[in-house]
């Protein structure tokens, strides 16, 4: 722990550089779990061990350049074994060890008390977030990682097209999402925080707008977003027009081939699409996109139109044929769902 | 030492690594009318528009701002020079600013949609839009 | 005063004139006839600057990376673009840049250093060089199209397959393999060369250090490219043909793939560096003007690090998955790989201590090296260590530590060597002033560039983004790092222009200019197109440090091999340990065939990325004339059995098996082959363990044991008329040659049908699993070896039938029978894993 207290002086003292802003941290040095933490000490002993050795080699190095009078009469073999071989041999050793134990430490599918169990599938270019055994009932979200403060944290990772890989730095390392496998990686948060992870491997154009935020709340917390989520959303009040256009205009653009919105399930447009996230509760995330706008009518808005525009080779076309009227009322009609 | 195709090898690499000179232009154009918005700080509005809060870069292309590149909207270039908002009102600041924090109800038409953007905030934007003067030749 | 102090004060009298005929025949046809010389003092020349010319070009794509990263909200290029862009970066640094330079460099100073006239194939170098220049601009110049890959230089599937159906991998994947097929074509030559054209006494334990470093990098090469070929071979027939080897939802896995590539791309770093390691281990002594100190421990290092590369590639795969023991080990091993850099850079310390330094601009490179490796080794040990790669891994932390290791541990040793070969090169000195402010410039730009991205990886910035949130406190990082590239790029075209002034107007250079103690220096400058006038006996590593005398008793002709009397191009071939005279190889005079070849070739690989496969095919097959035309020129006979060499000894012109170098090449290409078809075997049983049932549930239709039976028989029958040939070409019987050739292809032609026919009688369709494409993979790969040989052998029938009077066809015969029994061993393997093992298991 004492490292990371060096380690925050030197974050602090500017050597780092600024914190993350608003958008939630995605610094490994600025863990908010236990895992991230222990790779975070583990990551500045490391840091400090090389700086050492870095440090003494080039001294040696410089010893040789600019003082090469006294250099002269070393037995260089002893010199090349104990540098060379001996010092190195017994460094690596002692890493090796502390490596398995830190791996050992940042493992918690042991720990005593029961995970929460969450599968989140990557798709070109967002991620689908489902909570499978829920006392209500799966739930099926997007983008947004929910979780209680303390509690262990199983996630499934897969994905529905090509590689990608899920990283919340602050909480702990990668774990990559590949066609055919179920790989599993089980977080901790320590504290209540929003935090942004972001797809760490390469998966195509917009690569780098594949953004998820992690929101670890108190469990009281918690588990009153999982009420409000798995509860079906109220049909919009009668009187407000623009939101019954709205929910009109969502179901009869098609939005409801790829998209799912709970309670519009019958019809001939039903919502029921599984190509793209649902938006059962869309108005209630911090991000739309997967990270690339902030929630709220003008993004969505901007969104629907021209997606292509945003995030170009995301699986949307941009709906610019929606007339004004039509655009806005979709927009507010998705932002009332929260 | 062959030097024939030696020379043309090196030739062959400056003329790849070559640099293309781009050309720069720009000129003044006359401001009509006011432009001093009442309470708008330019720097504040471009902070706005570059988080991009309210999603106005997902649909107008705003000089200066990252992001910035939507087609859905028309282009900000050249804010303080145009003589019309939303293709019905005169450009001054308080319409503007009007404009910006409801659109409808200016024109419930149109796709603009009201984002929730405070006037305050609208001011801002508006003095950072006031600073536009560039447009695209 | 020491022997070094003597080497430095002796001043060797002029050169005299070489005799005529020995200048003549190794003299460069002028004008355009000039393209026509496969000599390694054009070739490797012009090898150099074309992997220059790469690194500008892959320099000019990091600088628009860097532009485009500056501040958030980039607008430089498009998502699709900058992902062209650093696709194309990686691919053009590490394919047409790193490897291909340290090859060139091989073959330009290799000769030289061991003290011969040329390596042993020269047209097989003039080929390679050809195909790559081809190869590479057009790989290349699919950016000028924006039609570049774009899938990262690891083309990881099913993003490159499936969800890529434009040409831009194709690119890859057909433009870089053919490149790597020319990179093993080198690997023969190199290799050959080290074994076989030695000069008199530098047995192996005299062998230059630098010489060590490219036998282990070539040996790396033959055992770390095969397999990546199969790979490319199995993605590019998954993308034109949907044979589903990489697909999950067929059976396939996508994390073969990953072993395939990475299996290639661990020991590709240490592919880069040994070379460069070498060239360091060269120049460093020069410059403290004493040996350097720990020889063996050198070469042992050397050799050890090309081991263990090859046991640490799943370090690249930390991510995905992979049971925790199993990270242990890969942890360990490359750990344990720093152990000989870690000598290696104790024993470079160590010289200098021994030394006074002497910091002209080589030596300050070599230092720079020092520096930026070292540093890019620890934090390589940093991301060895697992949980901190699940951090770093594939953030820009691994992107600054893999350019400290690759830009420090290659790049600053590779200009050091441009700096310091210069004057053996152009006869002329490099300009100090010029080269001090180049070294600062590339030192610092370097480490403002790279140093900010380490904290930037550990903030959280993973790699390959085109665009960043500007809220994230990346910004400022990321702007220190474009103005450190923008230096960067300064101090190279500053080191650059020092190059190239100096090569035509620098002021001429004194014989040995830096009073090194290596061979290569004792020749005249710059070094004349014969190489040494005569073929020295050495007695030490530094034989110029060891007898001063020496490059004026070359320059007198006072060693072997004075002159050319029959007018021929020759080498000396002796022992591969003891390096005794064992024999004169005859070399090839100028000749276009390697240049059409490899024109043929171009258009072969080229056509085939637009799908026009006849126009592929034609093409390929007027190559393999050239090349049939090539091997019917080969094997000159001598009207004499053996030639005088000077000092009274008399050795043959011709010899065939072990001792011959054509065998060893046949022999080497059989054992850089094996790792392809052992990586194929490896893709079977992979396929086969992460599958749940063998044959997979719901593939009914199976391989008939009987037919297998006849295919094997046939097959196993067509090895004996071949195990007979160097038999029958001993007592040169040249019609029973013939007579076995002709057994032998009949018997295989046979063979290959039933094969064939086992496929079709299968009812396996390759198009519907993985393991059914794979069953038609196991036996294709081996019948194309078979197709090949049979070409070999048509070829070589038809040469020992006609006996043409200038020419002789022994190891043509013998090389045949080799490859053919090797395609025989591959045929009969597999059948025996996908017919008859399943059963038994």
């Amino acid at each position: 722990m004492r490292t990371r207290a060096l380690g925050a002086v030197l974050v602090k003292g500017g050597l780092v550089g600024g914190l993350a802003g608003c958008g939630g941290t995605q610094s490994a040095l600025d863990p908010r779990g236990p895992a991230a933490a222990t790779i975070a000490d583990f990551s500045w002993i490391l840091f400090a061990g090389a700086a050492v050795i870095f440090i003494g080699t080039m001294a040696l190095a410089a010893y040789g350049v600019l003082l090469p009078d006294r250099t002269k009469g070393v037995p260089p073999i002893r010199f090349i074994l104990w540098g060379g071989l001996v010092f190195p041999g017994v460094t690596l050793l002692v890493l090796t060890v502390a490596t398995a134990m830190v791996g050992n430490a940042v493992d918690f599918r042991t720990h005593p008390e029961e995970p929460l169990r969450v599968t989140v599938v990557g798709n070109m270019f967002w991620w689908e977030v489902v909570y499978p055994d829920l006392p209500g009932g799966p739930l099926v979200t997007a983008n947004e990682l929910r979780i209680p403060v303390g509690r262990p944290v199983e996630v499934t990772v897969t994905t529905r097209d090509v590689i990608h890989s899920f990283w919340v730095p602050a909480l702990h390392g990668k774990m990559d999402l590949i066609p055919g496998r179920m790989n599993r990686i089980t977080l901790i948060a320590s504290e209540p925080a929003i935090l942004r992870g972001q797809c760490a491997e390469f998966c195509g154009e917009q690569h780098a707008w594949m953004a998820l935020f992690v929101v670890a709340l108190d469990p009281a917390e918690f588990d009153g977003w999982i009420a409000r989520q798995q509860a079906v959303p109220e049909p919009p009040d009668p009187a407000d027009e623009q939101l019954v256009r709205g929910r009109t205009a969502f179901l009869e653009a098609g939005c409801g081939t790829c998209h799912v919105i709970r309670g519009l399930a019958e019809g001939p447009y039903a919502a029921v699409g599984q190509l793209g996230p649902d938006l059962t509760h869309v108005g209630s995330r911090l991000s739309i996109g997967a990270g690339v706008l902030p929630n709220g009518v003008g993004p969505l808005a901007a969104w629907i139109a021209g997606v292509q525009d945003i995030k170009s080779g995301a699986r949307m076309p941009s709906y610019s044929t929606l007339d004004g009227e039509t655009l806005t009322a979709l927009a507010r009609y998705l932002e009332s769902l929260k | 030492m062959g030097r024939g195709p030696l020379r043309i090898a090196a030739t062959a690499v400056l003329g790849l690594s070559g640099c293309v000179a781009l050309a720069a232009c720009g000129d003044g154009n006359a401001v009509q009318g006011n432009r001093e918005v009442a309470g708008g700080e330019a720097a504040r509005g471009k902070a706005i528009l570059t988080a991009n809060t309210h999603g106005c870069g997902g649909c107008h292309t705003i000089p200066g701002i990252p992001n910035a590149h939507g087609t859905v909207g028309p282009p900000l270039h050249g804010m303080a020079l145009r003589g019309y908002v939303a293709g019905r009102l005169p450009n001054d600041p308080g319409n503007l600013v009007r404009w910006i924090s409801g659109p409808q109800e200016i024109d419930p038409r149109s796709a603009m949609p009201d984002t929730g953007i405070t006037t305050a905030e609208a001011a801002h934007v508006a003095a950072y839009l006031y600073t536009l003067r560039d447009i695209p030749k | 005063m020491t022997s070094v102090e003597e080497a430095r004060a002796y001043e060797p009298p002029p050169p005299p004139p070489s005799p005529p005929k020995l200048a003549s025949v190794w003299a460069q046809p002028k004008g355009w006839r000039q393209l026509t010389e496969v000599n390694n003092t054009f070739i490797g020349v012009l090898y150099v600057g074309t992997g220059l010319m790469f690194l500008v070009l892959g320099g000019i794509l990091a600088l628009m990376i860097r532009w485009h990263l500056a501040q958030p909200g980039g607008t430089l290029l498009t998502a699709e673009q900058y992902n062209q862009v650093f696709t194309l970066h990686g691919t053009t640094m590490m394919f047409l840049f790193a490897v291909p330079i340290m090859e060139a460099s091989s073959v330009w100073l290799m000769p030289l250093q061991l003290g011969a006239r040329d390596l042993p194939f020269p047209r097989v170098s003039a080929y390679g060089f050809w195909c790559y220049l081809f190869g590479g601009l057009m790989a290349y110049s699919s950016i000028f199209f924006w039609v570049a890959p774009d899938s990262g230089w690891f083309l990881y599937p099913p993003l490159s397959t499936e969800y890529s159906p434009g040409i831009n991998n194709d690119f890859w994947l057909l433009g870089i393999g053919f490149i790597e097929i020319s990179a093993i074509a080198q690997v023969v030559e190199v290799v050959v060369g080290i074994m076989k054209t030695r000069a008199v006494g530098m047995s192996l334990d005299r062998l230059p250090i630098y010489s060590w470093y490219v036998l282990v990098t070539a040996l790396m090469i033959g055992f770390a490219f095969p397999p990546l070929i199969l790979g490319d071979i199995l993605m590019e027939i998954e993308r034109a043909v949907d044979w589903p080897f990489f697909d999950a939802a067929r059976g396939g896995d996508p994390i073969l793939w990953q072993h395939l590539f990475w299996f290639f791309g661990h020991p590709e770093v240490y592919i880069i560096f040994l070379p460069a390691a070498g060239l360091v281990s060269t120049i460093l002594p020069t410059f403290v003007q004493r040996p350097l100190v720990g020889y063996t421990w050198v070469v042992l290092a050397a050799v050890a690090t090309g081991f263990l590369s090859f046991g640490l590639w799943v370090h690249h795969m930390f991510t995905t998955g992979l049971p925790h023991l199993s990270l242990s080990f890969f942890s360990a091993a490359s750990m344990a790989v720093a152990i000989p850099s870690g000598i290696q850079v104790f024993c470079w310390i160590a010289t200098i201590w021994t030394g006074r330094p002497i910091l002209k601009v080589p030596f300050l490179y070599v230092l720079g090296f020092l520096f930026i490796f070292v540093a890019g080794g620890l934090t390589g040990v940093m991301v060895a260590a697992v949980p901190f790669d699940w951090q770093a891994h594939d953030s820009y932390f691994v992107v600054a530590h893999l350019h400290y290791v690759l830009i420090g541990g290659m790049v600053f040793p590779l200009f050091a060597a441009l700096v310091y070969y210069l004057p053996l090169a152009s006869g002329r000195m490099p300009n100090e002033t010029l080269g001090r402010w180049g070294f600062w410039l590339t030192f610092i730009g370097f480490n403002v560039t790279f140093f900010p991205m380490h904290i930037l990886g550990l903030k959280g910035m993973p790699r390959r983004v085109y665009d960043y949130p500007a809220e994230m406190g990346w910004n400022e990082l990321n702007l220190i790092a474009s103005l450190g590239a923008a230096m960067l790029a300064v101090g190279i075209v500053v080191f650059f222009t020092d190059l190239c002034w100096s090569w035509f107007r620098g002021p001429k250079a004194k014989r040995n200019p830096w009073n090194a103690g290596t061979l290569e220096w004792a020749t005249a400058l710059p070094s004349p197109d014969t190489g040494f006038r005569s073929i020295p006996e050495i007695t030490g590593h530094y034989p110029i440090w060891d007898d001063p005398t020496l490059p004026e008793k070359i320059d007198r002709g006072r060693f072997y091999m004075p002159d050319s009397p029959h007018g021929d191009r020759e080498t000396l071939r002796t022992g591969t340990v003891d390096a005794r005279p064992e024999q004169i190889l005859v070399l090839p005079k100028p000749t276009w065939l390697p240049l059409l070849a490899a024109v043929a070739t171009t258009v072969c690989f080229g056509v085939a990325i637009f799908k026009l496969y006849w126009t592929s095919l034609a093409a390929g097959l007027v190559g393999l004339a050239f090349i049939l035309i090539w091997m019917w020129r080969s094997e000159v006979r001598s009207p004499d059995e053996a030639r005088d060499i000077g000092l009274g000894v008399r050795v043959p012109t011709y010899s065939v098996g072990p001792r011959s170098h054509a065998w060893w090449a046949m022999v080497l290409l059989v054992v850089m082959d094996s790792t392809a078809y052992g990586g194929l075997v490896f893709a079977y049983l992979f396929i086969w363990t992460v599958s749940e049932s063998w044959p997979p549930a719901g593939i009914e239709a199976t391989l008939d044991g009987g037919l297998a039976l006849v295919t094997a028989a046939l097959i196993l029958a067509s090895s004996l008329p071949a195990a007979f040939l160097g038999n029958a070409d001993r007592h040169r019987r040249r019609h029973l040659i013939a007579l076995l050739l002709a057994a032998m292809l009949a018997l295989g032609i046979a063979g290959g049908w039933m094969s064939l026919a086992l496929l079709w009688d299968s009812g396996l369709d390759p198009k519907r699993h993985a393991y059914t494409a794979l069953v038609w993979m196991m036996v294709l790969f081996p019948l194309v070896h078979l197709g090949i040989g049979a070409v070999m052998a048509a070829f070589t029938l038809v040469k020992a039938w006609v006996d043409p009077p200038r020419y002789r066809w022994s190891h043509a015969a013998r090389n045949t029978g080799l490859w053919w029994q090797w395609s025989v061993a591959q045929m009969l393997f597999s059948l025996a894993v996908i017919v008859f093992y399943p059963d038994l298991a």
